[in-house]
């Protein structure tokens, strides 16, 4: 079973969980309910839960100021949010589960069925941005686990279907079940350039623009990556103007 | 030529600005001095006169030019802060909160099968936005419609707040509702704000009452609640977003109501807490005046 905490400062959200769990996640359980910061972090550290819902905006505080204040958590974190721009671009860079409400019984089905320990180092990489409203790195979550990368250290992206492949500076390679589009809208513009439909390279790791067969491009690491023709141009102004 | 002769008196008839010469010529041939006899053009013919009143014509038609340049610019600038303000005031009124809010409780009346309550509920909440979205387009609302759309919030607001509170609306009898026009949506931020921050953190049950007052030319709107007090709830106040935008929703009306009533500086929106002689807070009451005639 998995031990479920819903904090929730709305009656309303929690009874939809509360129903949705019931209805469409028969594996999970709630032990605890909590209307506030105080009192969720009071029910997490009675019912040491596996999972916890959390909303972001309560009365008397945020979800982050809950998580602030457990740091390295046992148990896996879903944010629940309505409207919150800057916190969902947080959940982004962080790669922590979020939900939007009014919920979608699939997105819930999908986090429930993953459930595993919230890493820390994620819930810092959260905090960071949180404090300073932009990050220079990027977690990954692949299906071996968490890594947080300096975006910097990213060589470039390829897009497989509906995973991307990201490789690293120093040869790694991490693939993640999520589209690179994406990860296009949390790349610096400045560094990152979409060079194809399935292509985004650090403009730093360019070696040098072939113009043989058509164009392309020699990456530091002896990769060649394609150009598409419409992006031709963009990125030759993009070498030039560098 | 003109042969003249003593019995017959030549006549010229000159024209204004014409020019008559006169020469005399005796028999032998010997011509006098011409003497020219000109008529003056009188004066508006004259050159000067008309170049005169060319460069004065030109300075007053600069002078209407730039005056109606800048009425229509200054008219443009009252214009494009009207429709800011009026955009402004639909998305505070829209305030996206409220929205996903309302749609959340849609939400959970469905996840718990509550048929009822989920169809009482959707039905008021289209209703209110349907009204919201006629009265954005329109610059005012007689008072009966705008209290309509007001009952309608309240009553989605109580619904999502389990009954948490009641309120009252009442009108002064000397007031025909259907004859007074004004700005749609003035009042909504102030009950929110009492709703969100005077009773949702109150444990017994919370009162609202709004009471509409002729005052001159003025409407005179009271909104009044028995919630923890505005200090109090500024004090509990977390950082979140939901009440930096409450007070985005009543700068907006702050502004629309002293458009409302150009050249008039007074104060358009009094708060102030109500307390008993101890001191203790009984709720807050706000006043706004809303010009009307």
């Amino acid at each position: 079973m998995i031990r479920t905490v819903i904090i929730d400062d709305e009656e309303d959200a929690r009874s939809t969980l509360r129903a949705f769990l019931k209805q469409y996640c028969p594996q999970a359980e709630v032990v605890g309910e909590a209307d506030g910061v105080q009192e969720g972090y009071r029910k997490i550290l009675g019912e040491n839960p596996d999972l916890v819902l959390l909303d972001i905006q309560m009365e008397d505080g945020t979800g982050f100021d809950l998580l602030e204040k457990i740091r390295s958590p046992q148990f896996q974190v879903i944010f629940t949010t309505a409207f919150d721009e800057f916190a969902i671009k947080a959940f982004k860079y962080s790669a922590i589960d979020y939900l939007l409400k009014p919920i979608d019984p699939d997105e819930l089905i999908e986090a429930v069925s993953k459930v595993k320990r919230t890493p820390s180092e994620q819930i810092e990489h959260l905090m960071e941005y949180r404090k300073r409203g932009s990050t220079d790195r990027l977690t990954l979550s692949s299906l071996d686990g968490i890594t947080v990368v300096k975006m910097a250290n990213i060589l470039r992206l390829e897009s497989e279907s509906n995973y991307t492949n990201f490789h690293l500076a120093t040869g790694e390679r991490i693939l993640v079940p999520r589209s690179m589009k994406e990860f296009e809208a949390l790349l610096p513009k400045s560094t990152f350039f979409r060079s194809h439909q399935s292509h985004i390279i650090n403009l730093d790791f360019v070696k040098k623009f072939v113009k043989e067969d058509g164009g392309y491009i020699l990456m530091s690491d002896g990769t060649e990556v394609l150009v598409a023709r419409r992006r031709k141009d963009e990125f030759l102004s993009f070498l030039t103007g560098k | 030529m003109i042969v003249l002769s003593e019995d017959e008196p030549a006549v010229f008839n000159l024209e204004d600005g014409q020019m008559l010469t006169i020469e005399v010529v005796d028999e032998k041939g010997i011509r006098s001095y011409p003497i020219e006899l000109k008529t003056e053009l009188p004066f508006w013919q004259q050159v000067e006169f008309l170049w005169a009143l060319l460069l004065l014509l030109a300075i007053a038609i600069y002078f209407v030019f730039r005056f109606s340049v800048n009425r229509s610019r200054k008219n443009a600038v009252i214009e494009a802060k009207l429709a800011h303000l009026e955009r402004s005031a639909l998305q505070a009124q829209m305030n996206p909160h409220f929205i996903f809010n309302s749609l959340n409780s849609i939400q959970s009346y469905i996840a718990n099968n509550e048929n009822h309550k989920a169809n009482r509920f959707l039905a008021k909440f289209s209703r209110l936005i349907r009204s919201m979205l006629n009265h954005s387009r329109s610059q005012k609302v007689t008072l009966h419609e705008e209290i309509e759309s007001l009952r309608l919030y309240l009553e989605l607001e109580k619904m999502r707040f389990k009954d948490k509170f009641e309120y009252d609306i009442v009108i002064d009898e000397d007031i025909d509702p259907s004859d007074i026009e004004l700005p749609p949506l003035l009042i909504q931020p102030y009950l929110e704000n009492a709703i969100i921050h005077g009773l949702a953190q109150k444990r017994s049950m919370g009162k609202i009452n709004l009471f509409y007052i002729m005052d001159g030319n003025y409407l005179l709107a009271t909104v009044t609640d028995n919630g923890v007090g505005y200090e109090t709830s500024k004090a509990q106040k977390t950082t979140g977003q939901a009440s930096l935008h409450k007070s985005v929703g009543m700068t907006v009306t702050q502004k629309r109501l002293e458009m409302l009533d150009e050249g008039n500086r007074d104060r358009k929106v009094h708060i102030k807490e109500v307390k008993d002689r101890f001191g203790e807070v009984l709720g807050t009451k706000v006043e706004v005046k809303i010009r009307v005639h």
